[in-house]
């Protein structure tokens, strides 16, 4: 029994670690039986790499901005005047997940083929980022809000005589900042890696630029690969060590 | 005519011992208590019997067969855990026909007897429901049933009362304690509750830091206990200091008292002194004669029939004693006091906490 | 005055949330519901739904992905979580981050691994043919179902294992000793007290992790490049005008798709529910 379980795990243990040492040693295979870090170097020099990596980013903190702006004051709201309102969060919340990105975006492209200056431009992607990751922006603010008790609080704030403005920006947000961490690093890591909306809106963001890679320079890919992996990981920790016991799964597929 | 006899058992975890040498037994249909502070290892005994851990050292006989390398499940005891034991997805009359169906009885005779089970139990009218429709107490007594379904061998209870509430709790006990006599089982039962413990048991085994420091009825537990753990962990009593002055006396602060357990020290020799407030008698100052503590009462509690008095001493400290309402009238607050005892009330222990007449 | 902020107020906290929920979500959905039903002229027709039996093999493929990886991410997750816990707290802690991260590495990164790994060109598979084994030639392929399935394990297990650990963990040990002290032998435990208890959330897990799978998109799109046939694929093609197929179908392929993510979600509800009842909560 002891010995199936070592078994069973030790061949868990090699399925994951398995993909992840080929590819590094792949990353460092320059033909026949040499190896060296001329994947890296070449793939550090494709001006695309980084902007791709910059406007990824740059999507992904417009995206956490968007989505606190749109998230922020209804949940808020909700916890302060309509905890009847929860039912109908909750089923909004659910939503994402029964329209997948694929779908959505062939209804948004359906939908929506115009204005120019909106549909052309890569920011457009910030809009379904933000549906996309609302699951997990809600369920994170939801708790950490609900566990703020926004109502007594707010109780005694107005009995003290502090005004709203100093009832959000003194006492809620302060309260909220690990929340806010939280859903924040999972919406970036979210946005970094989502594919489906960039490559067919045609977008060269970071994950199609990987795509485009693995195309032509399979060692570039590699090694594209292994840093993408420890995008995770950081993304990940920061998750984890802010506090969240589980992390939620949002990633693109 | 043991039924159960446990011999020499020791357990350790890590560096640990929990068990050191412990010895028992429990004769045919008999209540025994294990008593003790949290952490003693009353539990960890009751599963060595139940065979969810195995003894370093040391064996157990059931009936005068060895039983120590015999499996929990082909053991058949009956286990009632301290609370959540019940399983969650069968309702209460399925959980006491688990083991009927393990033993592959006759289905009409699982249901026949899980029935009268839920019935002596007083839940006929609650067989269908799952363990999270019924309160905390319906739910061991489910569990109780269900132990007893399978006729045990041996029926084990680790505080299944704890997590009850005080009357429900002096309820199910003195239940648990009836049908423990109809089926005739024998019976171990832990707690650390004293009350618990010597209200119900045939006998009681008081535990301290992993080996029985005393066993006995209840009244000899309460009456003579055997060390100074068991006297100060069993009701509640004053302590001096004393010296053994006479053959039956002691001196206590400035006072020489009788104490028939001095017989037999050598004289001037250190005792601790320990005395039950039941057996502490008050008089009004200058009225006795004879040695006595002086004092003055500075508080009182009243019990209903009985009102505790507590008495500050002349020469420092401060002792209680109890009386029935009607005598501690007498003795308002401010009172001047003097307080005696009969010589063979007062407990003597060595400094190593050995009872004095142990020696002798 | 007040009346004003009264009636404003809400309007102010909660409109953008639901203006951008109806305008991003809703709309675009209920778009595809309407052009899924709409002919060229705009007249109502069943022609697309219809045409939806052409695509069955792209369901049929679906499905049969998204189930044999599920059922695999349920098992292999579920004796996963079942054996680590409970165990030494380092080890515990590496395995939950280490599925954090890995149910989060997925999409083309994870594609790529797999092709450097076992791919017709990968470490594994080059190893093997020095050893004289040719996989490919065996009949393994990354690029079809079975490899496909391989793939989404990376991604199922981790989060089997996030979602079934609280269930695992809330199996009680006295559950277990209850029944050993009653005669139960551990198989008879798991027939009839474990695997009943932990149900509910198994088969919960079990779809969830069959929705995940149903609705993978840039996986299977980086391994097969479209070639493959599974209904996330058939919308792209479409959306992207490498099919000759009228928008229409796509319209009806993703209605379809909302259909079983819909139901997805039903089970996934009935489940929980079936759970409360237990813990009573
Ligand atoms: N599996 C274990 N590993 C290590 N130490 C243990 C284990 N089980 C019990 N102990 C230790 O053994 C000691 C005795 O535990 P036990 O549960 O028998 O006490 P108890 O008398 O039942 O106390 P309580 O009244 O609190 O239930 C405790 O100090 C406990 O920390
Ligand atoms: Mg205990």
């Amino acid at each position: 029994m002891k010995f199936g379980r070592k078994i069973f795990l030790g061949l868990v243990g090699l399925y994951f670690a398995i993909p992840l040492v080929a590819t590094g040693v792949f990353s460092l295979w320059q033909g026949s039986n040499r190896y060296g870090f001329d994947g890296y170097t070449a793939l550090f020099n494709q001006d695309e790499l980084w902007t791709s990596l910059a406007l990824s980013f740059e999507l992904a903190v417009e995206t956490v901005l968007a989505s606190l702006v749109i998230l922020v004051p209804a949940i808020f709201w909700m916890h302060l005047r309509l905890p009847r309102l929860k039912a109908v969060f909750d089923v909004i919340s659910a939503l994402p997940f029964v329209i997948p990105p694929i779908v959505l975006v062939a209804g948004m492209s359906a939908l929506y083929t115009g204005p120019e200056w909106l549909v052309s431009t890569p920011h457009y992607l910030v809009i379904p980022y933000v549906v996309m990751t609302l699951p997990y922006t809600y369920r994170t603010l939801d708790v950490g809000l609900g566990a703020l008790d926004i109502r007594t609080l707010s109780e005694a704030a107005q009995s003290l005589g502090a005004g709203w403005g100093t009832l959000v920006f003194r006492v809620v947000l302060p309260n909220l900042t690990t929340a806010l961490v939280g859903a924040a690093l999972l919406t970036v890591a979210i946005a970094m890696g989502e594919f489906t909306f960039a490559n067919i809106l045609l977008f060269k963001t970071f994950a199609v630029f990987i795509a485009f890679i693995g195309q032509s320079y399979p060692t570039e890919a590699a090694a594209l690969t292994l840093l993408s992996f420890l995008i995770t990981w950081a993304a990940m920790m920061g998750v984890l060590l802010g506090g969240r016991e589980r992390a939620e799964i949002g990633g693109t597929r | 005519m043991s039924y159960l006899a446990i011999e020499g058992l020791s357990k350790h975890y890590g560096n640990r011992n929990i068990l050191s040498n412990v010895s028992l037994s429990i004769g045919h249909g008999e209540f025994l208590s294990l008593l003790g502070p949290s952490g003693c290892g009353k539990t960890t005994l009751l599963r060595i019997i139940a065979g969810f851990e195995s003894p370093d050292t040391g064996r157990l006989l059931l009936d005068g067969r060895e039983i120590t390398p015999v499996s929990a499940a082909q053991r058949g005891m009956g286990m009632v855990f301290q609370a959540y034991s019940l399983f969650p997805n069968m309702t209460a009359l399925d959980n006491v026909r688990f083991g009927l169906r393990i033993r592959k009885l006759a289905a009409k005779e699982q249901l026949s007897r899980a029935r009268d089970m839920l019935a002596l139990v007083g839940l006929a009218d609650h067989m269908q429901k799952y363990p999270s429709q019924l309160s905390g107490g319906q739910q061991q007594r489910v569990a109780l049933a269900r132990a007893l379904a399978i006729r045990p061998a041996l029926l084990l209870l680790d505080e299944p009362l704890s997590a009850l509430d005080a009357k429900v709790r002096v309820q199910l006990r003195d239940e648990i304690r009836n049908i423990q006599r109809e089926a005739g089982v024998a019976t171990i039962f832990v707690t650390h509750d004293q009350e618990e413990a010597l209200s119900i048991s045939d006998r009681v085994a008081v535990m301290h830091d992993g080996s029985v420091a005393q066993i006995g009825s209840p009244a000899e537990i309460y009456g003579t206990p055997r060390d100074i753990f068991v006297a100060r962990f069993i009701g509640i009593s004053t302590e001096f200091d004393g010296v053994v002055t006479e053959s039956n006396t002691v001196r206590v602060g400035g006072v020489t008292l009788p104490a028939s357990q001095a017989d037999g020290l050598p004289k001037g020799a250190g005792v601790r002194v320990l005395i039950r407030p039941e057996n502490v008698h008050l008089n009004h100052a200058g009225s006795g004669s004879g040695p006595a503590l002086a004092g003055h009462v500075i508080s009182e509690t009243f019990f209903g029939a009985t009102t505790q008095i507590r008495i500050e001493l002349a020469e420092g400290g401060s002792l209680i004693a109890t009386l029935p309402t009607i005598e501690a009238a007498k003795f308002p607050p401010a009172t001047p006091i003097c307080a005696i005892w009969a010589p063979e009330a007062p407990h003597l222990f060595l400094k190593d906490g050995r009872q004095a007449t142990s020696v002798t | 005055m007040r009346r004003w902020r009264r009636r404003a107020l809400p309007v102010i906290f909660i409109g953008p949330l639901i203006l951008f929920v109806l305008s991003f979500l809703i709309l675009p959905a209920g778009q595809l519901l309407l052009s899924a039903f709409r002919d060229e002229s705009g007249n109502f027709t069943l022609t697309y739904l219809e045409g939806l039996a052409d695509s069955s093999a792209a369901f049929e493929n679906s499905i049969l992905l998204s189930g044999a990886s599920a059922l695999l991410g349920t098992v292999v997750g579920g004796i996963t979580a079942y054996l680590v816990c409970g165990r030494e707290n380092s080890a515990r802690s590496f395995v939950r981050a280490f599925s954090a991260v890995a149910a989060n590495f997925a999409g083309v990164p994870l594609a790529f691994a797999f092709v450097a790994t076992v791919g017709s060109l990968g470490m594994i598979t080059l190893w093997f043919k020095q050893a004289g084994l040719d996989i490919y030639r065996l009949g393994f392929s990354l690029y079809g179902l079975p490899g496909l399935v391989l793939v989404y394990a990376y991604f199922q297990i981790p989060l089997m294992l996030i979602v079934i650990t609280p269930a695992v963990e809330g199996l009680r040990k006295e559950w277990r000793e209850a029944a050993e002290g009653l005669g139960a032998t551990p198989l008879q435990y798991w027939r009839m007290v474990g695997l009943p208890i932990l149900m509910p959330s198994l088969a919960s897990a079990f779809v969830l992790l069959f929705g995940n799978a149903f609705s993978a998109y840039a996986t299977p799109y980086a391994l097969t490049s479209g070639a493959l046939s599974l209904v996330p694929i058939e919308i792209s093609n479409v959306l992207s005008g490498n099919v000759m197929l009228a928008p229409q179908a796509g319209a009806a392929l993703a209605l379809g798709m909302i259909v079983v993510m819909g139901l997805v979600m039903l089970f996934h509800q009935l489940a929980s529910r079936r759970l409360k009842r237990w813990t009573g909560r």
